[in-house]
């Protein structure tokens, strides 16, 4: 009698969580993870280039997210929700307009190289939605809009009067220094890396209008000479000196005023979350570091990850098979 | 006898490995060494797909500084050129492709004596104009030597040679 009694409470134990499992699991659909706020400020930008985002990316990062039911199953709803958070947390067209020109110019610019280094749309995301990948005709729309809203200057006055100064004042030696120049995440400036190898020069026509020599220490440059660069070795550093650009009719790119310095060292143990590099920039001539706190350099990676098949560093001279 | 072919397995396996291991020179990368000469200037012409950087020691910075009005005893100047190459990891930026010329201009005078300046081609082709004819010694040398040099702010204040003035 007893051991029947038992029986019976065992069972009852079983039916009730086997009724709350369903019960939770269908709860968890009627969540609704993804909301989609107001749009107060969207993109203003020719039909066509607005047609392309709209149907590749619009998903993720805009406040008009459409989820077929594929989606809205749990648990792809809650991956789901979290790479839309995180996508529109990094930019959204619906209040796209709230950007300043300049950083407008810049997304347009990054989300190109992500669309063509094949980062962007998530790939996860095309699996289940093929018409979100961009074909060659949508990604010249990309780029000729990149470019018209990032239009050069010939002979660029402002410039060329600011470099005019500050030549002056560096032939009369005075660019000094006052003290030891720290970025927030304590990666220092220096001005030995002058002596160092020139591992390639680069110009750039996009947003950042600009030249620029990038230098690499020794433990670097050897690294790139052997192509042992993924991952680059503790210690290597490079350092790219920019220049805004004096542009000409005839085609000739020269150094402006002064932009400024950048960094970028690799120690595992110090810079974990950037992969082990270590980043800092010092802006204009009294060398000014950017950004308020460590995290600064969150911003430079994320970007840098288009590089990743060369250790994050972009400007790696051509193998001799591809120089022809 | 089976140990003798496992043996020949293990070596042959090892030739490949150490054969692996040395880097294909297709697959190495090249960087001009300008050995001891610091970066006066860089300049580029995206209609001629070209990109340049000159080099100097510490009298030639000085001589780029003062205009090349005068000409500091033993200053050499190296300008080296490069095809411009796109970025293939960044559609908007350009980067050194293989290179085309490099060369130097020495001051040979001795000290107090006006500048005598040597013209030497130290590899690739001689630079040519737009019709294809090489541009004379001279020219080049006028050419090499009209950069307005680039300020890098905090600059190391080098030993003795700065005081040059
Ligand atoms: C399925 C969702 C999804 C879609 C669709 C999508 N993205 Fe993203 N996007 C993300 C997520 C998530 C991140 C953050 C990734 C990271 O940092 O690892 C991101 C980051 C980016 C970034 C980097 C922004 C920054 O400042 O860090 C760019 C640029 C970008 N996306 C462009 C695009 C473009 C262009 C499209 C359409 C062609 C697109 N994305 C479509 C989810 C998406
Ligand atoms: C929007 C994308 C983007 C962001 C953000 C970004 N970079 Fe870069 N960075 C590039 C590109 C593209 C290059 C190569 C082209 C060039 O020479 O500028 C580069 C080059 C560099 C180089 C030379 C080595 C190399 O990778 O070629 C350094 C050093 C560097 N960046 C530092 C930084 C630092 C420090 C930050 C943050 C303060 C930063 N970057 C943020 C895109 C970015």
């Amino acid at each position: 009698m007893k051991v029947n009694i038992l029986r019976k409470k065992r069972w009852v134990f079983a039916a009730a969580l086997v009724v709350l499992l369903l019960a939770s699991s269908l709860l968890i659909q009627l969540l609704q993870p993804v909301r989609n706020p107001p749009v107060t400020h969207p993109m203003q930008a020719p039909p066509e280039v607005t047609a392309v985002l709209r149907r590749a990316c619009y998903d993720c990062h805009s406040n008009e997210t459409r989820l077929n039911w594929l989606d809205k199953m749990a648990p792809a709803s809650l991956l789901v929700a979290k790479d839309v958070n995180t996508a529109r947390s990094r930019f959204n067209f619906s209040t796209w307009d709230t950007l300043s020109l300049a950083d407008q110019q810049g997304k347009m610019w990054e989300m190109v190289n992500m669309v063509l280094n094949g980062k962007m749309p998530l790939p996860t995301y095309t699996a289940l939605h093929p018409e979100a990948r961009l074909t060659e005709q949508d990604i010249a729309i990309l780029k000729k809009y990149a470019q018209d809203i990032s239009p050069a200057t010939l002979h660029d006055t402002t410039i060329i009067q600011q470099a005019a100064k500050e030549l002056n004042q560096y032939r009369s030696h005075a660019t000094p220094v006052a003290g030891k120049i720290v970025a927030a995440n304590g990666v220092p400036f220096f001005a030995d890396f002058q002596n160092w190898q020139v591992i390639s020069t680069t110009n750039r026509f996009d947003n950042n209008r600009s030249i620029r020599v990038v230098y690499g220490n020794e433990t670097a440059v050897k690294a790139i000479r052997a192509n042992k660069i993924n991952p680059f070795p503790e210690g290597s550093t490079i350092v790219k000196a920019v220049w805004n650009i004096v542009e000409e009719g005839n085609g000739d790119i020269i150094p402006g005023s002064f932009a400024n310095v950048q960094i970028m060292t690799k120690d595992d143990k110090r810079f974990p979350e950037t992969n082990g590099w270590g980043y800092a920039k010092f802006n204009g001539t009294e060398l000014k570091p950017y950004g308020k706190t460590a995290a600064f350099a969150i911003s430079c990676h994320n970007c840098h990850k288009a590089a990743e098949e060369n250790g994050y560093v972009f400007n790696i001279p051509l193998p001799n098979r591809e120089l022809k | 006898m089976r140990n003798y072919i496992l043996l020949l397995v293990v070596l042959l396996s090892g030739a490949v490995a150490c054969k692996q291991a040395a880097p294909d020179k297709e697959d190495t990368r090249e960087m001009y060494n300008a050995r001891g000469l610091r970066v006066i200037t860089s300049f580029a012409n995206r209609k001629a797909r070209t990109m340049s950087v000159l080099y100097g020691n510490e009298a030639a910075r000085q001589t780029a500084l003062n205009g090349y009005i005068t000409h500091l005893p033993g200053g050499v100047f190296t300008l080296v050129v490069h095809k411009q190459h796109d970025n293939k990891y960044w559609y908007g930026s350009y980067l050194n492709g293989a290179l085309l010329s490099v060369e130097t201009v020495r001051n040979v005078a001795m000290p107090q004596q006006p500048a005598k300046l040597t013209y030497q081609l130290q590899q690739g082709q001689p630079p040519a104009d737009s019709t294809g004819a090489v541009i004379s010694a001279q020219k080049r040398m006028a050419y090499i030597l009209s950069h307005t040099p680039s300020v890098f702010p905090g600059s190391i204040p080098l030993p003795s040679a700065n005081t040059a003035e």
